[in-house]
């Protein structure tokens, strides 16, 4: 794969002088900070041999594969009585190469930086005398995660298989869902002291041209110190990093990101990373999970608008009840304003306060609760809100109509698939608390409108992050709010590109028609003359009889 | 006529371009905000219980006369620029100023209106002066983000505007009684005649924003004239059946004594022990559609004034024109007296200045507009 | 992109915040309001006006369930006097601790004495204040507008107690729901006058039982509640038989002035005019044994119609369709089973309703001088142009029209059972 130099801090540049002796001593200058720089000299060919050497740096390299592919083929070769590898040190470097040494991938590298770079990323670099090129060998490995389920991400039915913080093992998932040799695999590096691998993927004949030049024109202009997680990316390259909605969406799990990818959008995998960004993004993409698409469409369908009402309600329901309870009581029936007139008296602060305190008492409560290690972690947060809860009913802090819909607001924001829309809607939540509290549902009304004019606003890589009726759109509504059958999902592509649309052809999906009377055994030659049944099921060839 | 499909390839990145589509909703969101706010208490004026039918007999006034404005609407825009490419290029404000004028005082009146009715009816303590100081902000943003934006939020709005009206009209269904709708033309044809041209003379001042926005929509008048024609008969449509909701439920000669006989409407909407007052929740509403009716007209006027001294954004302008509009919505308006006294006279002047001028405009540069569509 | 110029933010976003610290004018925290369940406007002397208003006590009503200690009162009816309806409400919430909150009352109570004067000082107080419905029940209190208020009623408050009594008259077919917005519209319709239901204050007969057991809360809400200014009546109130609401009646108004209430019968007759009568109950004697056999109207129909001759003169036409059903029968010598004897049982009850419809109507055109059935509003609708020529003489034309009532009753259903039950007399072999 090509690999496009990325930008360096390099300090030394050149050629690798061709005597040993002195692109060792270069190679130990350059790491004489690194203790972990193994440099293996070893002898090649026959007595007196070439003198040459193994560079890796421990940790990084796997040395079962350094010992067993290379080492033992260099060395051994020297033993075995064939035809002396003699001559320069460039003849011997070309033979060890293409014929000698069993190691699959195998370069060549003639610059200095290019060779430091390559053992920093746990390449294993062999110099030999006398040859001004060294070779370098792909034994990349190291402790890794095992592939687990993602665990921002569970679902009931689905694959479990997620992300890991190893690019190359990343990638090898897509591919594993994406067999085809469309799947373009951009590689480059980020960040001038991590010198971060990062991988784009997309589909050639599918992914809109524009997104993809503009994602590597975005990425080709970082220019940072560190890139340590996707996060760094994904701020770099967002449309509007200002605003608290996420214009690029983060994932952990495959399959995302492959139908993603079959969508036209295009994926970034940053090395160092299990969450891997997808671009571009709407509105809708956070509250689609995957097992609606694997599931019975009607569930789907009823989740899906479940969520969006939890959308609402986690962003708006106690403001709303602070604004009816303070400003427009007579919007109220008549009992529940009795049980709320009654509940509220003799409680100490007026409600506006009373809800920014539970609400700020559960934000609490629902950090603790991730901080803490699992068993315990589960526990305190539960028991803590019910405890706090029942305690300030009883103890006359808080009403406990309140206390309900604030509980409740923040369990909703739980259905949200995508854990980074939910972020700002906890935000937004008390921003509109303030506004209900001043202006009741004035103040309410304004600050949606606000809200909703800047998500209109939004744009991501050129497309519109929130839109109805726009054109095109409309039966992608099919995808969005409700599911269908994959039969019945869009026979065309989501409008993330013009190219390739029709992804599946309008008859291929439908079943064959079922047959009405299952063929009848031969049982007798008289009941077979007489009248045939109507249907004959499909053909030989599998195709649907006529009827 | 439909509305034509005018899709944007994905690379444009200016927000101020929008597409038929959205033009239809900026301009449903304008003429439903005139039919909830200002709606009986004018059309219900001479024709008591043929009001219903003076609003429809305005769809006949107004079809023709937004189709006019549109045909009319590549004027203004190239005549700005044009203008502004002469030597007394800035003069040009001069002459076009009484237009931008119209354009940035209805944002002062529906901000005024709502700040009023908010004032009166629900929060009766906060001064009329935060409520319209925060109705015009958020209409600010609007027009800040660009017409595009205001279109697509226009969708929502409107999609829940419309929801809720045909919730409010079930909801009032069984306080009716049709019979109220009769008898018609009980005082013979002139009354119902005068009643109509007010509905049909706010069709034209709400239409006017389409000659500064159409020099944004990319492609195609066919689907401007589709839009507008659209968009008057949605909602005389809905006026209508709001008129005819008032009279049967009120009967005529309340309803014409009403402030708001849409929010009086609202009010009598209930579904006992569930669903107590309604009108809290369609004035909710109603913020999103004036908040945006607002920001189109500043968008309108700052893009015409920055058309016109060649500047590059419409967002230099904005700030001023706001404080202007606040200014004579505050002094103007904010009387009884203003409500209910000016409106009649400022209607028809407005409306002239909204048709002739387009029209004048297009008849002086119809050279360069024909050139425009052969080229 | 879109990076904000960093003054306008900063503006906007001052200018957003100060109204926060400005503070909030209209909130009204839900500690500091008392709600009003029903209110009642008549007038005091020296022309002024009198309301009296239901307060409820939230932590009773509404507080958390199972609070400790006996049932306690969860209403109050205070009143005051003061020049205008809205002066008084401002003089209670002078001299109570919290503001009063009338948005939730359901019914509004029209003293007898302020009727006949002219409603109209109550009627703009409900059309302009903005807090209060237009869907709220307006009844006429035939009484002491504060002691109806604060009678004993079966339900929590008297606003709900007179709601379910408009409700059961949609089975008893003795009297209506009007809500504001109907009232207003009759005021303004030509050819129609409105009407009211009216309540009263009735003893009820068994008078001891009563008052032994005060199980429910709102039954010993009359020995505690607290009327200010009038009389303690706790100790009296034991000794004398308890009262309760009662509507059966309905008043009639020309213009906004009260002229008249229609005794029970006529009542029906009015409303069966209205079409306001879901089911009720008709008697008729029965001839052989004596005692009256009662059918139960089921479901009533019935259609005004203008008859205009070429002359100009106006008469009317009045139909009635009727359904009902046999639900009484006094005798074994009543036997409904042979159809002739439903067909005269229908005669029977025909004229019966079209008796009550008469008498209602002969009342209004020569006791009240009124028009509430909506006779001239017939013209008006069909005939327009006739209408302008008799709305100013409508008052003589009415007085004097003639009509003819024709009632058409089907009986469809003797109940479960045809003939009456019969004791054996002989031993069957």
């Amino acid at each position: 794969m090509e690999e496009p130099a990325g930008r360096g801090l390099v300090p030394k540049t050149g050629t690798i002088p061709a005597a040993l002796v002195n692109s060792l001593a270069a190679f130990k200058e350059q790491f004489k900070h690194a203790q972990d720089f193994v440099a293996r000299e070893i002898t090649i060919g026959v007595p007196p041999g070439t003198d040459a050497a193994l560079l890796f740096i421990e940790g990084l390299a796997k040395k079962m594969e350094i010992s067993e592919n290379i080492l033992e083929n260099a060395m051994l070769l020297g033993r075995m009585a064939l035809p002396p590898v003699a001559g320069t040190g460039e003849e011997l470097l070309d033979l060890l190469e293409k014929r000698y040494l069993s190691f699959a991938q195998t370069t060549r590298t003639t610059r200095f930086e290019d060779a430091v770079i390559a053992l920093l990323q746990g390449d294993s670099i062999l110099l030999v005398d006398g040859a001004p090129a060294a070779l370098r060998f792909d034994t990349k490995g190291w402790e890794h995660r095992a592939v687990g389920e993602p665990e921002t991400e569970a679902v009931i039915r689905g694959p479990r298989d997620g992300f890991i913080e190893v690019m190359r093992v990343n990638v090898a998932h897509i591919r594993r869902r994406l067999r085809t040799p469309d799947l373009a695999v951009k590689q480059m590096r980020m960040g001038r002291r991590t010198q971060t691998d990062v991988s784009i993927l997309y589909l050639v004949d599918v992914a809109d041209n524009h997104v993809v030049e503009e994602v590597q024109r975005r990425l080709t202009g970082i220019d940072i110190d560190s890139v340590l997680e996707s996060g760094y990316v994904s701020m770099l390259i967002s449309d509007d990093v200002l605003s608290p909605f996420p214009l690029v969406e983060r994932t952990e799990r495959p399959d995302k990101v492959a139908a993603s990818i079959l969508e036209g959008r295009v994926a970034i995998v940053v090395d160092n990373s299990p969450f891997v960004l997808i671009v571009p993004t709407s509105f809708w993409t956070f509250f689609q999970a995957s097992e609606d698409y694997y599931e019975n469409p009607y569930l789907s369908t009823f989740l899906r608008l479940l969520r969006l009402a939890a959308l609402a309600f986690t962003t708006f329901g106690t403001a709303v009840y602070v604004a009816l309870s303070t400003f427009h009581q007579e919007v109220i029936p008549f009992a529940l304003l009795l049980r709320i007139v009654g509940t509220h008296e003799g409680i100490p602060f007026p409600t506006l306060p009373t809800a920014i305190i539970l609400e700020l008492v559960i934000e609490v409560l629902r950090e603790a609760g991730i901080r803490l290690p699992s068993p315990i972690g589960q526990a305190v947060s539960i028991v803590g809100a019910i405890i706090i809860g029942e305690a300030a009913v009883s103890a006359g802090f808080a009403p406990p109509g309140m206390v309900i819909i604030v509980a409740f607001a923040t369990i909703a924001s739980f259905t949200i698939p995508g854990y980074n829309m939910s972020i700002p809607l906890r935000l937004l939540r008390f921003i509109m608390l303030f506004a209900a509290g001043t202006l009741g549902l004035f103040g309410l009304g304004a600050a949606a409108m606000v809200m909703l004019i800047h998500i209109m606003g939004l744009k991501s890589f050129g497309y519109p992050y929130l839109s109805l009726y726009d054109v095109g759109t409309m039966h992608e509504m099919k995808d969005k709010i409700i599911t269908t059958p994959v039969q019945f999902r869009s026979v065309t592509r989501p409008r993330w590109s013009e190219k390739n649309r029709v992804r599946q052809s309008a008859t291929a999906g439908k079943p064959p028609a079922p047959r009405e009377r299952m063929p009848r055994r031969p049982e007798s030659t008289t009941e077979s003359e007489k009248g045939d049944d109507g249907n004959q099921g499909p053909d030989a060839a599998g195709r649907p009889s006529e009827n | 006529m439909g509305i034509k499909d005018q899709t944007l390839p994905a690379d444009l990145p200016r927000t101020n371009v929008t597409s038929a589509r959205n033009l239809l909703f900026i301009l449903l969101i304008a003429r439903i905000c005139n039919i909830m706010i200002f709606m009986p208490a004018l059309t219900l004026g001479n024709a008591f219980e043929d009001s219903w039918a003076a609003s429809l007999l305005s769809l006949a006034w107004s079809i023709p006369l937004s189709l006019l404005v549109v045909w009319a609407s590549t004027a203004v825009p190239n005549g700005l620029l044009v203008a502004a490419n002469q030597k007394w290029g800035k003069w040009a404000l001069l002459f076009f100023g009484p237009y931008i004028l119209v354009l940035a005082v209805i944002p002062a009146y529906f901000s005024v209106e709502l700040g009023t009715l908010f004032g009166t009816v629900t929060l009766t303590e906060t001064p009329v002066g935060v409520l319209v100081a925060v109705s015009l902000l958020v209409g600010i943003y609007a027009a800040y983000k660009g017409v595009d934006t205001i279109g697509r939020a226009g969708q929502v709005v409107i999609t829940l505007l419309a929801l809720l009206s045909v919730v409010m009209l079930l909801g009032i269904g069984y306080e009716a009684d049709t019979a109220r709708l009769q008898p018609v033309l009980s005082r013979g044809l002139l009354p119902v005649v005068t009643s109509s041209i007010t509905p049909a003379a706010w069709t034209v001042v709400t239409i006017g924003v389409i000659p500064v926005l159409a020099g944004e929509v990319t492609r195609g008048k066919k689907g401007l004239s589709g839009a507008a024609i659209w968009a008057n008969v949605a909602s005389i449509g809905l006026l209508t059946v709001m008129v005819a909701a008032a009279i049967s439920v009120f009967s005529a000669v309340e309803a014409k004594a009403m402030h708001s006989p849409a929010y009086m409407l609202a009010k009598m909407t209930s579904i006992p022990e569930t669903f107590e007052r309604f009108e809290v929740i369609i004035l909710t509403a109603w913020i999103g559609a004036i908040t945006l009716t607002c920001g189109t007209y500043l968008y309108a006027a700052a893009q015409a004034i920055s058309e016109a001294l060649h500047l590059t954004t419409h967002r230099t302008c904005l700030v001023p024109l706001a404080a202007f509009a606040a200014a004579v919505g505050l002094t103007l308006f904010t009387s009884t007296a203003g409500v209910t006294h000016y409106l009649p006279f400022v209607m028809p002047p407005a409306a002239l200045i909204v048709v002739i001028f387009p029209v004048a405009a297009a008849l002086v540069l119809r050279r360069q507009i024909a050139g425009e569509q052969n080229g | 992109m879109a990076r904000y110029p960093s003054g306008l933010r900063l503006v906007s976003l001052a200018l957003l915040l100060s109204l926060t610290a400005t503070g909030c004018w209209s909130a009204h925290d839900p500690r500091d309001l008392t709600l009003a369940a029903s209110f009642g406007v008549d007038t005091a002397e020296a022309g002024n006006l009198l309301l009296a208003v239901e307060l409820v006590n939230p932590r009773v009503a509404g507080g958390t369930l199972g609070g400790a200690g006996e049932p306690r009162n969860p209403t109050r009816v205070l009143y005051s006097v003061a020049q205008s309806v809205f002066l008084a409400q401002r003089d209670l919430d002078q001299n109570i601790g919290k503001a009063i909150f009338p948005a939730e009352a359901s019914v509004a109570l029209v003293g007898r004495k302020l009727a006949e004067a002219g409603a109209t000082p109550m009627l703009d107080y409900l059309t302009r204040e903005h807090q209060l419905r237009r869907t709220i029940s307006l009844v006429l209190a035939d009484g002491d507008v504060p002691q109806i208020l604060a009678t004993p009623t079966i339900r929590d408050t008297a606003s709900a107690e007179i709601d379910g009594l408009l409700q059961n008259g949609r089975v008893t077919g003795y009297t209506s729901g009007v809500s504001v917005n109907m009232f207003l519209a009759d005021l303004s319709l030509p050819g129609k006058e409105p009407f009211l239901p009216v309540v009263s204050l009735v003893e009820l007969p068994q008078a001891e039982s009563a008052a032994k057991t005060p199980s429910a809360p709102g039954a010993g809400a009359g020995s505690s509640s607290q009327t200010r200014g009038t009389q303690q009546g706790s100790a009296q109130q034991t000794q004398q038989k308890p009262k309760v609401m009662s509507m059966n009646t309905v008043a009639c108004f020309k213009h906004d002035k009260l002229v008249g209430i229609l005794t029970p019968s006529e009542t029906r007759g009015l409303l069966f005019l209205q079409n306001s009568v879901i089911t009720t109950l008709v008697s008729v004697p029965a001839p052989p044994g004596g005692g009256y056999t009662v059918v139960e109207v089921t479901r009533s129909r019935s259609s005004i119609k203008p008859r205009i001759s070429p002359d100009g003169s106006v008469s009317y036409e009045i139909k009635l369709e009727v359904s009902a059903e046999v639900a009484d029968v006094p005798s074994l010598a009543e036997t409904v089973g042979p159809l002739a004897r439903v067909r005269e049982l229908e005669q029977q009850v025909a004229s019966a309703i079209e008796g009550e419809v008469s008498a209602c109507i002969t009342r209004m055109q020569k006791d009240f001088d009124t028009d509430c059935v909506g006779f001239g509003l017939m013209i008006y609708r069909m005939k327009p142009a006739l209408w302008s020529q008799l709305a100013n003489q409508w008052d003589d034309v009415f007085r004097n029209v003639p009509y003819s009532v024709a009632a058409q009753v089907r009986i469809r259903s003797t109940g479960t059972i045809g003939t009456g039950i019969e004791p054996r007399r002989e031993i069957p072999r």
